[in-house]
């Protein structure tokens, strides 16, 4: 154990900018992705799609596909062995649907062949019949009792609500009421790699599916369902995942367990790699909210009430719905203290594709809203944005909207303090407007706030696990339950195992997750990854450290708490081993050393039977939560951050750019620099798309869109200048202090970009994304056709 | 990939003799064929030209008062070329903003040309350049103005039998631009793009030609805008009558990339940008 | 037919029906599977190799567009065990994060300063906007392509 530190600066890896432990292998092509996986005798799986985003079947003819010459299976419905679906929330996501299809992602039948061509001919050559449905596709219709059903229980998929204070009493004390309706779209996650799987028959009756998938308990518990297999017969392995940011859940649940049912099946290997069309039409998206704010404030610019009504679209599956649309009625009304609240997210079932987590997890879309409604509030009393922020913003010992007393450092000011000085906010808001009244581009500035529920909150369980093997030769092997998907999770947790146990980074070796090796831990989501996956594998390492130490000590013959662990070395604390130690050679008799390389303790402790293997488990603190008033502890701890975004508009043809961007977070301690900048970069750049092009347009439940070249992502051109201010307010229950980033990053760069585009055009656009026919003519595209004779 | 078969000639002679055969395709760069092969998952593969081998079909060279180019030029070899630059400045500057460096390497102006798009970018650079394709058949070859080429989206008069062999065209007047508006700032289609090739003499508008992309089922001449401009000097209000009549002549239609009136108007807005341009330089 | 051309600075032949995109015949034929498909369309990137040292994406390449001519793929840029400066540069300044359009854009940059040893941003940006990354807001690929350009200039100027 390291010896005790005053100050930060006593770390030795943490805050340190280090390259991710996976680079090399990545940046020389060595690192293996689902797709980039093969077994011998591998046939190859592909799925026929339903035709209708809503329809019956009514028949299912595969013979002419079962007799194709290299076809090994064709299978339906009927061959499942156990349940025909999955869920975390509700339990109806269809493997091979049945029944009825509810929208154009179900799959209706699997095929196996030698090779990817035969698979596709024999997928052509199966043959539907259909009961055409009236298609579902509006959120807020299909709640009217009119409205067909999508499932049997009717289209209400949830509703969530927050009842605080009294929202009339509120009204009436204020002096300034604004009702404003905002939207935002749906978006992809466009992780670069499409989903892939590699599903291999076990000896012993078992599965075993390596492939991108971010939570492999979900997709145990999925494929262990639909198998009718114990979970221990059932293995999910992590390749290297080429991104997710919350997309290969349910989505690869569903393609895991199709190429599972074809290698069982057939007793061979079954390999399923998506094309981009594939994981458009099927794979889950963000949700589309439309939302209605009422808000009430006194002259001075004091929020009295807010009065908030979303519906989100779920489109055919529950999915993550319930759980998303929860931590939207946490957030939705802003980091700002209101004393009367109600809000009310409404989820809807439609014949869309479905929706369920994706980065920022139901706080996009109400941050957007909150913050567009932050800045007409400014303008309505003649304030500037951030004052009428600053007086009203969360601090120590507020309660939020849901009831919480915060009990830790409040930072939300700070952050926008820090944005704004940066960006210098009020002189360039000014000098904007002098310069707007002559010149083109017109420019503009916005900011952006949010607070965020660390982690899972009263959502669900939230407990990981670590396990840290101490090698004979000083080396380490770690794994842990949570994933590294990109996002740099393996690098984190190494850097935290390197502090605790004195070693160099470069002696860990993360190994990728494996569900036989770890138990389950959760999903990898709510940017919880660091402080869970953190504090067990501090918990790990220091089980091995307590029983070491016994032997360091009696090896160098001084007291136990004296003992320091650092740079793969051992020695007594008096003892200056900052740099190592040299050439000097270590070995002086028992009782006369000054220290001791760690792997010769190992050796030594392994020689005596200690154990050098530990596993590390955390569980979050307790949170709490009334549904019925939607009040409680939602979280037990929050982060907080501001943005702020200049931008250039052509208003005659809309065409914005994003000048530049500041971005402020409080993370609690930065763990691993680099890859806290990489998260910000990261979220502002997919915040950007969010904001200006990004949209998954469909109509009547088909799709108007299939791959990049209408889905637009930002590419490097697109992107800003960057400057981040890190906070560190060191939390009291994180790792070293740590919070989450990975997730508020992302979530307020729209709405800042937003403001700054209302700021430059004087007039507000209360819909994303804003593209070049919104701002130039004030509505969006009606996207009418798929291609036009305009296409190429 | 199922057993298609390819020919690779070396010769244009091979080429034109294997171009009319059943179920032949030709390709140059295969930027744009390969993503709609994509696009259909089984259908049937048709049997590849592949024309890289044919030396001949690659050459830019002075011809005349203008120059002469090789179907399989690149838009990269486009980009790069002094003599282009110097010569067609419009269509330098469409083929460097079109697509990706990735995409600019392989896809070529015959390619572009033969695709038929109404979004193609370098097709209103080729309008307004007066641009003459030489269309080859085993045996033979005719000449066709680039503005006949074209019947519709993707339809053009090329027959079955033919190549494009050659890109022929004057050199441009004193005064050109190609403008275009993307949603973002690169590989983006076009949503509209405008190319001009104006001459001006004394201040005044002596020969002028414009066409328009993406906003009609081909390429557009905007004729009755030239007409209005020859002779007339470009002022604020000769620009702007300009653009109107510009906005006029187009006929776009709603799509996934962009609304018709916005279409419309921003014609306007680019000419507008392109003239004032020209004007100021003066 | 068979095809002859240079795979990584090794002269291959294979036999190949011609019509097969050259990134099948990489990933499936010689186990290079460093290049990744994202999208089939030439519009991500993350299948770049370099043909004759230009980048073009090898998803919309056929075969027999490659013969006689040389590819690079990612397993080729460095020699040996040493990294590319520009594959040492990416790992160093973070560049990487899930590191499914790293080879890609590894690719694109070698060549890049290939062609020009010291880029201004705009001429990034340019030489960039064909490889499209979701996880890095490219500004770390920025620093990276800065980095290898200080790196390949000091190398130069040190071996004259």
């Amino acid at each position: 154990m390291p010896a005790p530190r005053k100050k930060r600066t006593a770390f030795a890896a943490i805050g340190t900018s280090v390259p991710n432990v996976d680079a090399v292998d990545k940046v020389t092509g060595r690192a293996k992705y689902g797709a980039d996986h093969d077994r011998k005798g591998q046939l190859y799986g592909r799925v026929k799609y339903s035709e209708h985003p809503h329809a019956l079947i009514l028949s299912i003819d595969v013979s002419r596909a079962v007799n194709l010459s290299g076809v090994r299976a064709v299978l339906t419905h009927a061959d499942i062995p156990g349940e025909n679906s999955f869920g975390t929330a509700v339990p109806h996501q269809v493997v091979l649907c049945s029944e009825k299809v509810r929208y154009l992602g179900d799959v209706v039948a699997i095929v196996a062949a030698d090779s990817e061509e035969i698979a596709a001919k024999a997928v052509e050559s199966i043959t539907v019949k259909y009961k055409i449905l009236p298609v579902v596709s509006d959120p807020v219709e299909a709640l009217s009792p009119r409205s067909p059903a999508v499932h049997a229980g009717g289209n209400l998929c949830v509703h969530q609500k927050v009842r605080k204070g009294d929202v009339g009493t509120g009204f009436s004390q204020s002096e300034v009421v604004l009702e404003r309706e905002y939207a935002t779209q749906k978006v992809e996650h466009a992780y670069m790699e499409p989903e892939a799987v590699l599903a291999e028959p076990g000896e012993n009756g078992g599965i075993t599916v390596t492939g991108s998938v971010q939570n492999l308990y979900s997709i145990r518990r999925g494929l262990a369902r639909v198998l009718a297999l114990p979970l221990g017969r059932v293995r999910v392995r992590q390749a290297t995942l080429g991104g997710s940011f919350g997309g290969k859940d349910e989505a690869m649940t569903a393609l895991c367990c199709r190429a599972a049912l074809l290698a069982l099946k057939t007793g061979r290997p079954v390999k399923m790699v998506n094309t981009r069309e594939n994981s458009m039409r099927e794979s889950y998206k963000r949700h589309p909210y439309r939302m209605k704010y009422k808000v009430g404030a006194d002259r001075r610019g004091f929020l009295k009430a807010m009065e908030i009504t979303i519906h989100a679209d779920a489109g055919a599956y529950a999915a993550m719905s319930p759980f998303v649309t929860w931590r939207s009625t946490v957030q939705a009304t802003g980091p700002y203290v209101v004393p009367n609240v109600r809000t009310d997210v409404y989820a809807a079932y439609t014949n869309n594709c479905y929706t369920s987590a994706m980065r920022g997890f139901g706080s996009p879309q109400v941050c957007f809203g909150s913050e567009s409604l932050m800045d007409e509030l400014a303008e309505k009393l003649g304030m500037d944005p951030l004052e009428v922020r600053l007086k009203n913003t969360l601090r120590g010992r507020s309660t939020t909207a849901t009831g919480q007393k915060l009990n830790h450092t409040v930072s939300v000011g700070e952050a926008l303090l820090n944005v704004t000085k940066k960006g210098r906010f009020l002189k360039t808001r000014a000098s904007n407007r002098k310069h707007n009244e002559r010149s083109h581009p017109k420019k503009g500035v916005g900011i952006s706030c949010s607070y965020r529920g660390v982690s899972l909150g009263a959502e669900g369980v939230d407990a990981a696990g670590v396990t840290v093997s101490l090698q004979t030769d000083g080396s380490v092997v770690a794994s842990s339950g949570l994933v590294d998907m990109g996002q740099g999770a393996a690098t984190t947790i190494s850097l935290m195992v390197a502090e605790e146990l004195g070693v160099t980074v470069d002696r860990i070796r993360f190994l990728g997750a494996d569900t036989s090796r770890l138990p389950d831990s959760g999903p990898t989501v709510a940017s919880r990854t660091s402080f869970m996956a953190g504090q067990a594998a501090r918990r790990a390492c220091k089980e091995i450290v307590e029983r070491i130490r016994p032997v360091a000590s009696e090896v160098l013959g001084c007291p136990v708490d004296s003992l320091l662990f650092r740079n793969n070395w051992v020695s007594h604390s008096t003892e200056r081993t900052r740099r190592g130690p040299g050439s000097r050679k270590a070995g002086r008799g028992r009782a006369g050393r000054k220290r001791l390389r760690l792997g010769e303790l190992a050796s030594l402790c392994f020689a005596r039977g200690v154990s050098l293997f530990a596993h590390g488990w955390y569980r979050a603190p307790a949170t709490s939560w009334d549904e019925r008033t939607g009040q409680g502890d939602a979280y037990f701890t929050f982060v907080y951050g501001a943005n702020l975004a200049e931008v250039e508009v052509d208003t005659e043809t809309g065409t914005v750019r994003v000048t530049r961007f500041v971005s402020s977070h409080d993370v609690g301690r930065v763990l691993n620099l680099n890859g806290a900048r990489g998260q910000v970069y990261g979220g502002v750049a997919m915040g950007l798309g969010y904001a200006l092009f990004e949209e998954y347009a469909e109509q009547d439940g088909r799709p108007s869109l299939e791959n990049f070249d209408e889905y637009l992502l930002p590419t490097v051109s697109d992107v800003p200048e960057t400057e981040i201010v890190f906070i560190e307010n060191p939390d009291r229950l994180g790792p070293y202090g740590a919070k989450s980033l990975g997730e508020p990053a992302c979530e307020i760069a729209a709405p800042a970009i937003a403001n700054a585009v209302c700021d430059a055009l004087g007039m507000r656009v209360r819909e994303l994304p804003l593209t070049l026919e919104r701002v130039r003519l004030g509505r969006g595209l009606s996207r009418k056709e798929k291609r036009g004779s305009a296409g190429p | 990939m199922r057993e298609a078969s390819v020919i690779a000639p070396r010769s244009l002679r091979e080429a034109l003799r294997a171009v009319g055969r059943k179920g032949v395709v030709a390709v140059a760069g295969g930027t744009d064929l390969l993503v709609r092969l994509h696009d259909v998952a089984a259908g049937e593969r048709p049997s590849f030209l592949v024309l890289d081998g044919v030396r001949t079909l690659h050459s830019i060279a002075p011809r005349g008062k203008g120059l002469a180019l090789g179907p399989l030029v690149t838009f990269s070899e486009i980009e790069r070329s002094s003599l282009l630059r110097t010569l067609a400045p419009q269509l330098v500057e469409a083929a460097s903003v079109a697509g990706s460096v990735q995409i600019r390497n392989r896809a070529t102006l015959g390619g572009n040309i033969a695709n038929g798009s109404p979004a193609g970018d370098l097709l209103p650079p080729l309008y307004v350049l007066s641009a003459r394709l030489e269309l080859s058949y085993s045996g033979g070859r005719r000449q066709v103005m680039i503005e006949d080429f074209f019947k519709g989206p993707g339809e053009t008069v090329l027959r079955r039998n033919e190549l494009i062999t050659r890109v022929v065209f004057e050199r441009s007047q004193n005064r050109g631009f190609f403008l275009r508006l993307a949603v973002r700032r690169a590989l983006a289609i076009s949503k509209v793009s405008v190319a001009a090739n104006v001459s001006l003499r004394n201040g005044r508008v002596q020969s002028v030609r414009i066409a328009l992309g993406a906003v009609a089922p081909t390429v557009l001449r905007a004729s009755r805008t030239e007409e209005y401009l020859l002779g007339r000097e470009l002022d604020r209000d000769s620009i702007e009558t300009a653009c109107g009549l510009a906005s006029g002549e187009a006929a776009p239609i709603d799509d996934i990339r962009s609304e018709a009136d916005y279409r419309r108007e921003m014609v306007g807005v680019l000419l507008g940008r392109g003239l004032l341009r020209i004007a100021s330089a003066r | 037919m068979k095809l002859k051309f240079t795979v990584n600075r090794r002269a291959t032949t294979l036999e190949v029906t011609g019509a097969e995109r050259v990134i099948d015949l990489l990933r499936e034929r010689l186990g290079l599977v460093g290049t990744k498909e994202g999208c089939g369309k030439g519009e991500c990137g993350a299948c770049t190799v370099l043909l004759d040292g230009s980048p073009v994406c090898s998803c919309l390449l056929l075969s027999s567009q490659v013969a006689g001519r040389e590819i690079t793929t990612i397993e080729g840029l460095s020699e040996g065990e040493s990294l590319h400066p520009v594959q040492a540069a990416f790992a160093e300044t973070g560049a990487v994060q899930c590191g499914f359009c790293t080879p890609g854009l590894v690719l694109s940059s070698a060549a890049l300063l290939a062609d020009i040893p010291a880029p201004s941003r705009e001429q990034m940006k340019r030489a960039l906007a064909g490889n499209l990354c979701r996880c890095t807001g490219y500004q770390k690929i920025f620093e990276a392509v800065e980095l290898a350009s200080r790196n390949m200039r000091r190398e130069k100027r040190r071996r004259r």
